[in-house]
């Protein structure tokens, strides 16, 4: 029991440093609150499709600006997607980054534009990676017959 | 001359470039204004070269006038003088030559002449001698004399000019005549004949071949030795009138001899005579003897060349200057001045060289020609020379010569320039100065007109130098402010957002069924103050909008006067925290429901009132409303309200009606309904009524400090109330305070006018005691009671109170006993009215109290509310709490069975709804009287309850008045929920029995102006709410048009978690496919909802039909983004009176993405991500209002 304890307040602080370092914002808040019996793991769920959505869009933006001519009104739609995406489940580092990116597009700065996506695939690895060891903690709880307190 | 020329002429191309530069921007600045700012910029740096450049084209301009007329002075100037002086020199030539000509002429004369006599002298003495050729006696040789005599007499006489004729003969006899010029004597000089007695031998020398030698021995020792006479004569007659005086030879004449014509011709040379002090012109010339072969005698004849001199004197005189003439070597002849020509110092007296002439100018003329030419004078010896320095004036120098045979002679003339020149100089020097002066002048009043005329040219530099800057600094000012705007729209977006997830959160614990009611009292203040907090920022983003003129005003019907109630009960709070009254006083003819900018109104009202309550520390802000009626005549714009009120106050109801029945058939005018917002505060100064409603403009600086705020308020209510056509000022008012007063131009709607039928509450017995604190609220009441007819009473004070309550009763039990007890001293007032009391039948009386009036610092209310209980059976009492009162007094009140609260403030209204209740209570009552039943404690929380049902149901009536059938019907499930609630001991928990109707209500309000549901909120029942704020979209249908999955996902579950059906779809032509073949069921779906909605009951074989009450629309989307969807769904609904809402959801939070979306069609706007409450409570408006 003590280990779960230990475990959840783990979690606990590990959220917080999250939060803390920005990666987070309240908007996973809100995806938390969501997630009730009706329909659990909704945020892994969500959190999931956003991992796909990413990838794909991240892969559609190395495409775009691999180009010889950068097309760039599709890699504005693109980002926008990204961007409108990752605010909804609260990677604000990515949103902030998403932002640079469309300045970036707008005044057609290829370098920039370069230079933002290095940072997203950057930014996007982190945030994956923070919270596939999040919902792994979870896991770990459950599995230890705890339950995650939101 | 060349070199300025160019130099002006650069300065001048300079100006012309520089002027087509500037003149360029200046040409385009009109047209296109958008390059303006670039212009701008370079207009600015133009500016200061410009303004050099007229300083430039201004010296300029001097300069060539300067040397335009400096050379017209001059040519002028060079012209008349040359012309004349050429003239005048001609003439002055010929004058010079004319003068000279003359003495000249005049010597030659004199020569001629002199040279006529010697040869006739010659001849005669030749033809005298030869006739006496045979001189044997003395007789005969005396004869031949005599005969001579009378002959070179004869010719002498004849020429009065000569000086002396001489006759020398060659035996040495000398004849001669002498003319003494000076004293006019004439002489004859003869030798003594006695010692030429060698007559003889004389005819032989004579005849000799060579006489020479022995002649002239003879001649100079005989002459030696003669002795000469000489006898005096009559100039005229010749005859002898004097003695004979004999005189050294030689001595007074020169007489010529043979050594003077050594060849035998005429000679010629100017001799000097010790007699006279002129120059002699002697002529010699030898006489032949008849074989021409000897000379007997020589004849000499001298002429005084004084004439001339005194010829020239005479010329001279007339003309000044001098004359004199010389001879070629140089010899003074003559001069025209009296000079001597001979020299007195050496013996004989000799000629005088001119330049040791004794006058100086002639000296100095003679000097300065043997200067200028020295020896080798030029060829013919003519000179002319003007200007020469002589001395100290300039003198003409002229000279001629005369080359006469023998005498050649050289005339000199020598005139002072200034006789000749003298007017011309003196002229031109004239002219010279006048034309200078002149030109000067000319250039002086030239450059001052310059000056003057480019004044003007350099006066509009200036101005549009600073017209430049000011436009420089406008743009500079106009970024900033749109900087500003944009920062703080920006800002207020930012804002909001937090402030969003507080009020949120506050819902949540307002929601929480464990909070005590003091918990929930300060949560429900602190999500009041957060509101207000939002509406600050909302100003902010309105103050950009309208200053962007982006600000439109929405046109839906809301009830004025509950905005407005709930607005003072918003304010009350506040301000019974300061000690000050907040009473809200409209007049019965204010229409209930107008068409408007319901939030906009409310705006106005907030920020009047909140900068009354800023500044008044104590006494009353009364918001007066009234509505001038468009058919009264009269303005009613500086009617003071008393008389305003009283004038109402005589019109009796059926007029009124009448009123309202003529503003139905206007009901296309729009009304203009009067405000005053008045405050007893520090009020403002005259001179800062127009000034405050400007932005950032705060009546007196030092209230930033002292109050806090941002100066914006008034600021928006002016533009708010300007953009409903109102006006706003600032009224003066008597006493202290600040009297702000403002008209709107509301349209009533067309059909509810009519609605708020209040109960007539006259001449049902009713009497009121108002035992109310606050001064200003009661007598509004009571005025307004009284005028409809209920008799009022007015207590301010306990004792009031008590006082009033023993006269009333104890009076009224004394009525049954016909009298009154003189114990009670009573006011005439009062008097009038317990008259006017004990005329009504079966009377009922209100009694409204004050909680405020009980001492709640001790423990005396107890005792105060047991002594007002005594009264309970008689009276009703209506308890009026603050917002702070304790729950223990609303216990023990509820305990004492008075379950009749209301809260502060005390409005009509309220007044209205209490006497409603308070009347319909009575009726039961009689009912119940009739049927027998008797009355129960119960009936009173029945009756108040009751009361508050109709109170809120009247809300809802009121927001959505067309709906009246629902009211009717939810009436009885608000009354059965209220009693089963009753055995709960907390009044305000048991006050507001929330229906999902009503709840719904208060979203619905809540998204029109946030405030207006305060009263709700404050009421709110938190199990009520609980359950309604989770499932509050129960059985709406939303098409969800997302394409981000996550989004997608997201928003449906929390669309699901509110209790509504979502259908996803992926893009916008989706979601219009999904719309479509789905208006057929649109009726069914409608009455089905409705159905629903009525019976509160979840009716899932509904909610198969494929309609949706709302759409979420993304803006970005592919194949089909969230506007063409728009665009395409209103298409498809036109000629249909369908109208789905959508919800705009974008990731841009620029109002300019609001008004894009509102321009397409969409309803609302909704930015990611998405808020939860934001979403519920505009989804909640919309769907609302569309059922």
């Amino acid at each position: 029991m003590d280990g779960i304890v230990e475990l959840q307040r783990q979690l606990i602080d590990y959220t917080a440093s999250l939060f803390h370092e920005g990666f987070l914002d309240e908007q996973f808040n809100q995806l938390q609150q969501l997630e009730d019996e009706n329909n659990p793991g909704f945020v892994v769920e969500v959190v999931t499709l956003f991992f796909e959505d990413a990838d794909r869009l991240l892969n559609e933006l190395t495409k775009a600006l691999g180009q010889p001519s950068v097309d760039f009104k599709s890699l504005d739609a693109h980002v926008h997607q990204l961007k409108g995406s990752s605010s909804s489940i609260g990677a604000h580092r990515i949103h902030r980054v998403c932002i640079s990116f469309r300045n970036s597009c707008e005044e057609q700065n290829v370098e920039g534009c370069l230079k933002n996506l290095q940072q997203v695939k950057h930014e996007y690895s982190l945030v994956k990676d923070r919270l596939e060891t999040l919902f792994r903690m979870e896991q770990q709880i459950l599995n230890a017959g705890g339950s995650v307190r939101r | 001359m060349g070199t300025n020329c160019r130099h002006v002429f650069d300065r001048l191309h300079n100006f012309a470039t520089c002027w087509k530069k500037r003149s360029t921007p200046t040409g385009r600045r009109i047209f296109h204004r958008d390059v303006e700012k670039e212009e701008f910029q370079y207009a600015s740096t133009q500016c200061l070269s410009s303004y050099y450049s007229v300083f430039v084209v201004r010296l300029a301009i001097m300069a060539m006038l300067a040397i335009l007329i400096g050379l017209l002075t001059f040519l002028t100037w060079h012209f008349t003088k040359i012309y004349t002086t050429k003239s005048l020199n001609s003439l002055a030539y010929d004058l010079r030559y004319e003068l000279l000509q003359r003495p000249i002429l005049r010597m030659w004369n004199i020569l001629n002449s002199t040279s006529e006599i010697t040869t006739a002298q010659v001849k005669l003495s030749q033809y005298v001698i030869r006739s006496h050729t045979n001189l044997a006696t003395h007789a005969d040789q005396v004869e031949m004399y005599d005969a001579m005599r009378a002959v070179t007499w004869a010719l002498f006489a004849s020429k009065r000019a000569l000086n002396s004729i001489t006759v020398k003969y060659k035996n040495g006899f000398v004849q001669a005549f002498h003319r003494d010029l000076k004293d006019n004597n004439t002489f004859y000089i003869y030798s003594d004949l006695a010692n030429y007695s060698m007559a003889a031998g004389g005819y032989n020398e004579i005849n000799s071949l060579s006489p020479h030698e022995a002649w002239n021995d003879k001649d100079i020792h005989g002459n030696k030795s003669a002795i000469w006479y000489r006898e005096p004569l009559d100039p005229v007659s010749g005859e002898k009138t004097g003695k004979v005086m004999p005189i050294a030879p030689e001595d007074s004449i020169n007489i010529a001899g043979l050594s003077q014509v050594p060849d035998g011709v005429a000679s010629w040379h100017v001799a000097v005579s010790k007699f006279t002090d002129s120059p002699l012109l002697s002529a010699a010339l030898p006489v032949w003897d008849s074989s021409n072969k000897s000379i007997v005698a020589v004849v000499g004849v001298t002429t005084a060349l004084y004439s001339v001199g005194q010829l020239m004197k005479e010329l001279v005189e007339l003309h000044s200057g001098h004359m004199y003439l010389t001879s070629r070597e140089g010899y003074l002849l003559a001069t025209s001045t009296n000079a001597p020509l001979l020299s007195n110092s050496t013996k004989p007296p000799k000629l005088k060289m001119a330049v040791d002439c004794e006058n100086e100018v002639i000296r100095e003329g003679a000097q300065w020609l043997q200067k200028t030419y020295g020896n080798n004078s030029p060829q013919s010896h003519e000179v002319h020379v003007e200007n020469v320095k002589l001395g100290h004036q300039q003198y003409y120098i002229d000279s001629f010569f005369l080359n006469l045979k023998r005498l050649p002679l050289v005339g000199v003339i020598i005139i002072p320039r200034k006789h000749i020149m003298g007017q011309a100089d003196e002229r031109a020097f004239k002219t010279l100065v006048i034309l200078i002066s002149a030109s000067l002048c000319i250039i002086v009043i030239g450059c001052v007109c310059i000056l003057i005329l480019t004044n003007g040219v350099s006066k509009e530099m200036k101005l549009r130098a600073e017209l430049i800057s000011h436009l420089e600094a406008r743009r500079k000012a106009e970024a900033s402010s749109n900087y500003k705007s944009q920062f703080l729209a920006n800002m207020s977006h930012e804002l909001r957002t937090p402030m969003a997830a507080v009020i949120g959160l506050l819902d949540i614990l307002i929601s929480d069924d464990h909070l005590t009611n003091e918990q929930c009292a300060t949560v429900t203040q602190i999500r009041k103050c957060s509101t207000a907090l939002l509406r600050l920022l909302n100003n902010i983003l309105d103050l950009s909008k309208v200053e962007s003129g982006k600000l439109i005003l929405e046109d839906a019907e809301f009830d004025l006067g509950r905005e407005l109630e709930g607005l003072v009960d918003m304010f009350s709070v506040q301000c019974i925290n300061h000690n000050v009254e907040t009473v809200l006083d409209l007049s019965d003819d204010m229409p209930k429901l107008v068409r408007g900018d319901s939030a906009r109104v409310v705006q106005i009202f907030a920020n009047l009132i909140n900068n009354s309550i800023k500044f008044t520390i104590s006494g009353h802000i009364i918001l007066r409303g009234w509505c001038e009626n468009p058919n009264s005549c009269s303005d009613d714009t500086n009617f003071p309200l008393e008389q305003k009120k009283s004038r109402c106050s005589q019109k009796t109801k059926a007029k009124q009606h009448e009123n309202n029945a003529k503003r139905i058939s206007n009901r296309d005018n729009k009304m203009k309904l009067w405000f005053e917002v008045d405050d007893t505060g520090c009020g403002i100064d005259p001179s800062k009524w127009e000034s405050v409603f400007e932005s950032f403009e705060q009546a007196d600086p030092s209230t930033t400090r002292l109050h806090g705020g941002t100066g914006l308020g008034l600021c928006i209510v002016r533009t708010l109330v300007n953009k409903m056509g109102g006006e706003i000022k600032v009224v003066k008012k008597e006493g202290p305070g600040t009297l702000m007063r403002l008209y709107l131009r509301l349209s009533a709607p067309v059909d509810t006018t009519e609605q708020h039928c209040q109960e007539d509450f006259a001449n049902k017995g009713l009497v009121v005691l108002l035992a109310l604190h606050g001064n200003m609220g009661r007598l509004v009441t009571s005025k307004w009671l009284q005028k409809n007819g209920v008799v009022t009473m007015e207590a301010s004070e306990w004792n009031g109170l008590t006082q009033t309550l023993r006269v009333l009763f104890h009076a009224r039990s004394s009525a049954h006993h016909n009298g009154f007890d003189g114990n009670y001293s009573i006011h005439d007032n009062l008097k009038s009215k317990l008259l006017s009391i004990q005329e009504l039948r079966n009377p009922v009386f209100v009694i409204a109290v004050d909680i405020g009036l009980l001492d709640l610092s001790t423990d005396i209310w107890k005792e105060q509310l047991n002594f007002l209980h005594k009264y309970f059976g008689r009276a009703k009492f209506v308890w009026i709490l603050n917002h702070d009162s304790s729950n223990t007094i609303k216990m023990e009140l509820c305990k004492k069975g008075h379950t009749l609260t209301v809260n502060k403030p005390f409005y009509k209204t309220k007044m209205i709804h209490i006497l409603e209740a308070i009347i319909k209570e009575r009726n039961d009552e009689l009912q119940k009287k009739n049927m027998t039943t008797p009355r129960a404690t119960l009936k009173e929380g029945d009756l108040h309850e009751s009361l508050e049902i109709d109170y809120t149901q009247c809300d809802v009536a009121s927001s959505d008045g067309s709906d009246i059938s629902e009211v009717g019907g939810s009436n009885p499930v608000s009354v059965k929920l209220s009693q089963s609630s009753l055995n709960s001991n907390d009044v305000t928990t048991n006050a507001i029995p929330k229906s999902s109707s009503t709840k719904q209500t208060s979203f619905a309000t809540g998204a029109q102006g946030e405030d207006s549901e305060s009263s709700e909120a404050r009421r709110a029942s938190s199990s009520s709410r609980a359950v309604s704020g989770k499932k509050s979209l129960e059985g709406l249908r939303i098409l969800l048009a997302e394409d981000t999955p996550v989004i997608q996902r997201v928003a449906t579950i929390m669309l699901e978690k509110m209790g509504a059906t979502v259908v996803a779809v992926g893009d916008g032509q989706q979601a219009v496919d999904a719309l479509n073949g789905m208006s057929g069921v649109e009726d069914c779906r409608r009455e089905s909802l409705l159905k629903e909605r009525n019976t509160r009951s979840s009716q899932p074989e509904i909610l198969s039909y494929p309609p949706y009450d709302l759409i979420l629309m993304d803006c970005q989307m592919p194949k089909m983004d969230g506007y063409e969807a728009t665009k395409a769904i209103r298409k498809s609904e036109v000629g249909t009176d369908m109208h789905i809402p959508i919800v705009a959801l974008t990731a841009h939070a620029m109002s300019c993405d609001e008004a894009k979306c509102l321009e397409v069609g969409m309803d609302a706007y909704l930015t990611k991500p998405i808020d939860f409450k934001l979403m519920e409570s505009t989804i909640l408006s919309l769907t609302r209002r569309t059922s």
